[in-house]
Formats: structure tokens, C-alpha cells, sequence
């Protein structure tokens, strides 16, 4: 039994890490910022990333990718997400986009799409949640409605689309008929966002700009090729993508990164409070490590079908960290904390990193459904 | 990265938790606070039949990992023997000191202190390590009569520090791995015992299990019992691979504390007052394992601690912290 990294993990990581400082700015890599420029740069250092078979480093190289092992892939998940995901708003499409169209999709689907998403060309919206959907995913509403030329109309409204307005696709699932249960007469379809009837209202929130988005489907023409799987079964196809988005984010890293830029200025801190902040950082420190070692858990749990907690306590570890390690953050720079300004206490990206900590007990699926999943699993394990 | 348990220790764990459960499980526990003579007459040839006290955690991967896996066995039914202080102590060790104490400053009581033959008090700060002296008569063979009459401390001995002296600052990383195996144990029957309740119990027309509230209690239990299991599995490793630092112990042992603290009072929560009874196992689980919790120190000296401890010597982890530079 041993939990170090191999020689090859451990280069990995410094190939990107140095690949990271070198191809970003510093104002790129103290928060997860969304402005034209900072867009530009993530687009920019996909492509160099595709360059290096690094963007779909997980897929076959049959898909254009490098085969990676379990492992590395972890690794560049970890380090991506400790320097604030520098893949922007493709790593939907690497991460779990491409995987399931890999899975379900036709070999037209397949080689209309893996090509560009490996090649860092596509950019990838998801269309689940709506007004009155949120948590109940299966209750969606938005109709897509056969037509006599086998074509469907689509009508409705998604919202909470990250990355709408920049999206050239969408992972739409739609309800195309009512069956026994809600869970019956779903169906996915991979949709151009510049399709005649679809228009984007970015919604402003403390995250910041392009998290949030609503998306609203006027009569918009679907193709029947464009259906992903079968027709009426695409909650098949939402249980694969739930399960690769629950160990796709590594929000751990991100902790973990954050703790130890922090530790210069805990070190740092004397008078009355410092001892109590610096054991808050201890205890951090191990609950970082902690969530680490409860997602590697997942992975090989995910392969091998061990206990079905185990994904969703892996995911509240990682959640609940994020927040209070922002926290941390905050008791760390004080009053700075609300001061995003370059010349405030840490370059001023502890205000970012709170805010954006805000919707990770929210995001990919809340908190309390995790607890709910996870004690579910606990009470039907006989 | 492998977590592969070897087999002979999952198959030593089978037997240990087999052997234990048919000789009563927590019932054991329950038998020997009443009659503390039960430890040697009933207990002790189990654990010799098993052949548990002549494992050794320094013995090489197999041999450390069926001792982790052991204990947590033994701790899943709080079996009244000091196994973790007598297996934190290598072999070749065995015959000058027969157990080990973790002790912050000078030490009161120690648990089974009278039937863990010499044992020693290490001093979790300073890592010196004396003699304990038991200053009460053993209650070996009294028959109906606690060790000691104190829920919380039920095998606590009143004892002192001796003069003499060992070197035996390497194994405060044993003792607190053995230490969160035992508990990680304890706390998995907890688990059990309060999501069984959970699924039996019904109010308002539903099973329990189906409110919120408790499925939130639920979860946080699986939190904690299964973050401590992984970080006493990583410990391990690092046990085995001699990279075990002081600030990694540090980090267990607060872990250790905290989760216990978390699984046992949301355990309470979803059995509410049935789990207060003694005659349930909720209740003899928690107070028999509070002894190797409370002694050598709480989580907020803890943490202290594991603060001082970092700003030394650093920690560990995917982005780490730096050591300090020496002066």
C-alpha cells in the first residue's frame, strides 16, 4: 500500500505547473476571473495544451487523446484546479462532454465532435437545469416536440448555464415524452448554440460574469441526429455525466494551493488571534488532506463498485473545505478581505476566492443532496 | 499509488472480528467493567489463541497492515485489553517495556495499567519516556467489583511516573496509528448501530431514515468515519515507509478526536434516548473508547500542537507547506 505519486505522476505535475506559469499572466492566476482577456488566454493555452495531447490527456488515442492513466489524469486535474482551472470554460467538454459522447454517440457524433473538443475548438454549455428543475432533474420540463419530417421543436427556458454566452454548443436534455415515470421521456441533444431561436441573458451574480446564465429555446429546430443515445432514454445518459462530473473537479486542490499561499502571512500573524488562526490552518491542513485521500478513494471505488457512499461524502469533503478555507482566508488578510485591488493584502485575491467558494456546496449538485445520496446508500446497504 | 490491502491481513481481520463477536462482541466489554477479572480469564486467551499480541507493526507491510486492521477489529467491540499500548511497542522491544502510554506532562491514570505488565509514559512534547508506577492494588481477580468506578475511565488505574527511563521517543507515530485504528473501529460500530436504527425505527408513519434531519446526521457520521479511515490508512503507509512525521501523527491524533467527537454525538442524535442506556452499545462503545480520546490531551492542545509542530517542520501535502529555516 502506498499513496505517493509515481516518478512519472510527480514530472507530470512539474511539466504543468511550469507550463502554467509560463503561458498565463499572474492576474490570470490569482482568481477565477472571466474578463475578454482572461477568456482569450484560457482559449490560447487549450490550444497548447491540444498541442501536447494534454487537453484530452484522459481519452484513447484513438479520440486524439494520450491514454493517461488514472493517475495522471488525477494529477492534471489537480493541478488545473489549484491555478484556478486555466482551461476556462472547455473543461466540460474534455471533461465529461467528450467521455459521454464517446459512450453513446453515433460515429458521426463522434467524429464531429472529438476531433474539435480535443483540438481546444469547442466549447461546451449544459442544458439541465431550469426555472422549476433544479435538484429534481428528472422533472424537467423543457418540450422538445416531434415533428411529421422526424425533426423536433424545442421550447422552454434553462437557467444557471455556465459559459452560455461563450458556448458554441449545448448539452441539451429535453422532455420528449411523458412516461410512467419522470425518468422516462428524456432525451439529450448536442445543439450549435447559434441555432435560430436560442438566445443567452448572462445573469450578474457574486461569482462573477459568465457563471450564470439563462437560456431560452424559442420553436428551435432539432435535428433527429443530433439526438445523443436513444430517444426518450437520456437519463441514461445524464446518470454517466453525473457520475464523471462528480470526480471530474478536484476543489481540493484549489484548497490545498490556497492553503499554502496563505502560510507566509499565518506565519506571519502575532498579537491577539494569531494562535487561534494558525491551529484554523492546522485544521485545514488536515482536512485537506483528507478530502484528498477520500476522492483517490472514489476513483478506484468508481472502478471497482465498492460502497456507494462513497463519491458523495468525497464530493461534501471537498465542498465543505472550499468554503472554510476561504474563510481562512478572510480571517487571514481582515479587512483586506473585501478589497480585490492588487495593492491589498495578497494581491487582493482572497475576495475572489470567497466569493467564488460560495457556490461550490451549490454547483454540480447541492450539498444536501450528496448528504441525502450518501445516507441513502447507507441505510439500503443491508 | 496502490491501496490494495494485502490479503493475509484482510483475512487475520475476518477471523479477529469472527473470534471477537462469537465471544460477545461489546457484550465482552460490558462483562469485564463489571468483572474486571474477565480480561484475563476470557479475554486474554482469545487475543493468545489469535496470536494478536505477537504481531508487530514494525514487521513489515503484511505484518503492519494485518496489525492496523486488527485493531480496528478489536476496537469495533472495544475489547477491554491495552492493545494499543502493548502493539505500539516493537518486538524486539517487548521483555524491557510491555506497553506504551502517551502522556502531555505528568500522567494520573492510565487504562488496564494492571494488566499491561512494564509499561511507560512517552511524553507526546518532549518524547521522554519513564516508567509507570500503579499506585492502586490491581483488581486482576476481583470478580465483582470495577477497576474503576468512572463511566468514562471504567479500566483506569491511578498511577505515577517512576524514574526510570527509556528511549522510546520513535513511537508516538505507533501508538497514534494503532490509536485511530482502534477508534476508526469503534466509530464504525456507532455507524452501524445508528444507521440500522435509522432504517428499523419508525415515527409519523415513515422510518426515521427518511427525514432530513436524519439523513443529515447520517452523513456527517460517513464523513467522519470514513475521512478518519483514510487518513489512518495513509498514516500507515507512511508508518511502514518510515516517512511518518511528527507533524503527520499530530494531524491523526487531532483527527482522531474530531471525528469521534462527530460521529458519536450524531449517532446519539438519531437513537436519541435508547442510545443513552447502558445496556446499549452505543453508550458502552462511547465511554469505553474516551480514555485513548482524553488522554494525552484535547483537540484544542492538539491542534496547538500540530500548529507549533508545522511552522517547524512542515506539512505535507499537495501544494506543501514549507519547513522553517534553521537559524
Amino acid at each position: 500500500m502506498t499513496f505517493q505519486d509515481t516518478p512519472g505522476v510527480r514530472g507530470l505535475r512539474e511539466r504543468i505547473r511550469s507550463m502554467i506559469h509560463s503561458e498565463l499572466t499572474p492576474e490570470f492566476l490569482r482568481a477565477f476571473v472571466s474578463s475578454d482577456e482572461w477568456q482569450r488566454q484560457a482559449t490560447a493555452f487549450c490550444k497548447r495544451l491540444a498541442s501536447e495531447r494534454l487537453l484530452t490527456f484522459a481519452w484513447s488515442q484513438e479520440y486524439g487523446g494520450a491514454g493517461a492513466s488514472k493517475w495522471e489524469q488525477t494529477a492534471l486535474r489537480e493541478e488545473f484546479w489549484a491555478s484556478h482551472e486555466p482551461r476556462g470554460a472547455q473543461y466540460m467538454g474534455v471533461n465529461w462532454v467528450g467521455p459521454v459522447i464517446m459512450h453513446f454517440g453515433s460515429d458521426a457524433q463522434k467524429h464531429r465532435h472529438l476531433s474539435e473538443i480535443a483540438a481546444g475548438e469547442e466549447v461546451w454549455c449544459q442544458g439541465f437545469s431550469e426555472p422549476e428543475v433544479g435538484s429534481d432533474l428528472a422533472s424537467l420540463q423543457l418540450t422538445a416536440t416531434r415533428q411529421a419530417d422526424g425533426s423536433f421543436r424545442a421550447s422552454g427556458q434553462k437557467i444557471w448555464t455556465s459559459y452560455a454566452a461563450l458556448a458554441n454548443w449545448c448539452f441539451l436534455a429535453t422532455r420528449t415524452s411523458r412516461g410512467s415515470s419522470k425518468h422516462q421521456g428524456i432525451t439529450i441533444f448536442l445543439v450549435p448554440m447559434d441555432r435560430v431561436g436560442i438566445s443567452v441573458r448572462p445573469i450578474d451574480s457574486i461569482i462573477g460574469k459568465n457563471h450564470l446564465n439563462e437560456v431560452f429555446f424559442d420553436d428551435v429546430v432539432l435535428h433527429k441526429d443530433e439526438i445523443l443515445g436513444e430517444l426518450d432514454k437520456g437519463w441514461d445518459v445524464i446518470d454517466v455525466v453525473l457520475k464523471h462530473e462528480r470526480v471530474g473537479i478536484a476543489r481540493y486542490a484549489r484548497s490545498d494551493k490556497i492553503l499554502a499561499d496563505l502560510w507566509s502571512s499565518v506565519q506571519a500573524a502575532s498579537g491577539p488571534g494569531s494562535s487561534e488562526l494558525r491551529a484554523a490552518h492546522a485544521r485545514e491542513l488536515v482536512h485537506s488532506r483528507v478530502a484528498r485521500l477520500l476522492s483517490y478513494r472514489t476513483l478506484v471505488s468508481t472502478e471497482n463498485g465498492d460502497m456507494p457512499t462513497q463519491p458523495s461524502v468525497a464530493r461534501i469533503a471537498s465542498t465543505l473545505l472550499d468554503q472554510r478555507v476561504a474563510e481562512v482566508a478572510m480571517e487571514v488578510v481582515g479587512a483586506d478581505g473585501v478589497d480585490s485591488s492588487e495593492d491589498a493584502a495578497l494581491g487582493g485575491w482572497v475576495e475572489d476566492a470567497w466569493r467564488y467558494a460560495r457556490s461550490s456546496t451549490i454547483a454540480s449538485g447541492t450539498t444536501e443532496i450528496q448528504r441525502l445520496l450518501a445516507s441513502r446508500a447507507m441505510v439500503d446497504q443491508v | 499509488m496502490e491501496r490494495q490491502w494485502p490479503d493475509e491481513a484482510l483475512d487475520f481481520e475476518t477471523g479477529v472480528r469472527g473470534a471477537l463477536q462469537r465471544a460477545g462482541g461489546v457484550e465482552l466489554a460490558r462483562r469485564a467493567e463489571a468483572a474486571p477479572a474477565v480480561r484475563a480469564s476470557v479475554v486474554k486467551p482469545i487475543l493468545d489463541e489469535l496470536g494478536i499480541l505477537d504481531l508487530d507493526l514494525s514487521g513489515g507491510e503484511t505484518e503492519a497492515a494485518a496489525t492496523a486492521l486488527a485493531m480496528s477489529a478489536a476496537g469495533a467491540f472495544v475489547c477491554p485489553w491495552p492493545l494499543v499500548q502493548q502493539l505500539a511497542v516493537p518486538r524486539a522491544l517487548r521483555g524491557e517495556v510491555d506497553a506504551v502510554y502517551l502522556r502531555d506532562g505528568a500522567v494520573r491514570r492510565a487504562e488496564h495499567l494492571d494488566i499491561a505488565g512494564r509499561a511507560a509514559a512517552l511524553d507526546l512534547v518532549t518524547r521522554e519516556a519513564q516508567a509507570l508506577r500503579v499506585l492502586e492494588a490491581p483488581a486482576l481477580n476481583g470478580n465483582h467489583r470495577a477497576v474503576s468506578p468512572m463511566p468514562l475511565d471504567p479500566f483506569g488505574v491511578r498511577c505515577e511516573l517512576a524514574s526510570e527511563s527509556f528511549d522510546l521517543a520513535g513511537l508516538i507515530g505507533a501508538h497514534v496509528v494503532l490509536a485511530a485504528f482502534w477508534t476508526v473501529g469503534a466509530l464504525g460500530s456507532a455507524r452501524e448501530l445508528a444507521t440500522q436504527h435509522a432504517r428499523d425505527r419508525h415515527q409519523f408513519g415513515r422510518r426515521i431514515a427518511d427525514f432530513g434531519a436524519v439523513q443529515w446526521h447520517l452523513s456527517d457520521i460517513a464523513l467522519a468515519q470514513e475521512g478518519l479511515w483514510e487518513l489512518a490508512s495513509f498514516s500507515l503507509a507512511r508508518l511502514i515507509d518510515q516517512t511518518l512525521t511528527s507533524a503527520d501523527a499530530l494531524a491523526l491524533q487531532y483527527l482522531m478526536l474530531d471525528s469521534a467527537q462527530k460521529v458519536f454525538s450524531h449517532a446519539h442524535q438519531v437513537l436519541a434516548a435508547i442510545g443513552l442506556c447502558d445496556e446499549h452499545d452505543l453508550t458502552v462503545l462511547e465511554r469505553h473508547v474516551q480514555p485513548l480520546l482524553r488522554r494525552p490531551c484535547g483537540i484544542t492542545r492538539t491542534v496547538g500542537l500540530l500548529a507549533e509542530e508545522v511552522a517547524c517542520s512542515g506539512f505535507d501535502n499537495l501544494y506543501p507547506i514549507p519547513a522553517a529555516v534553521p537559524v
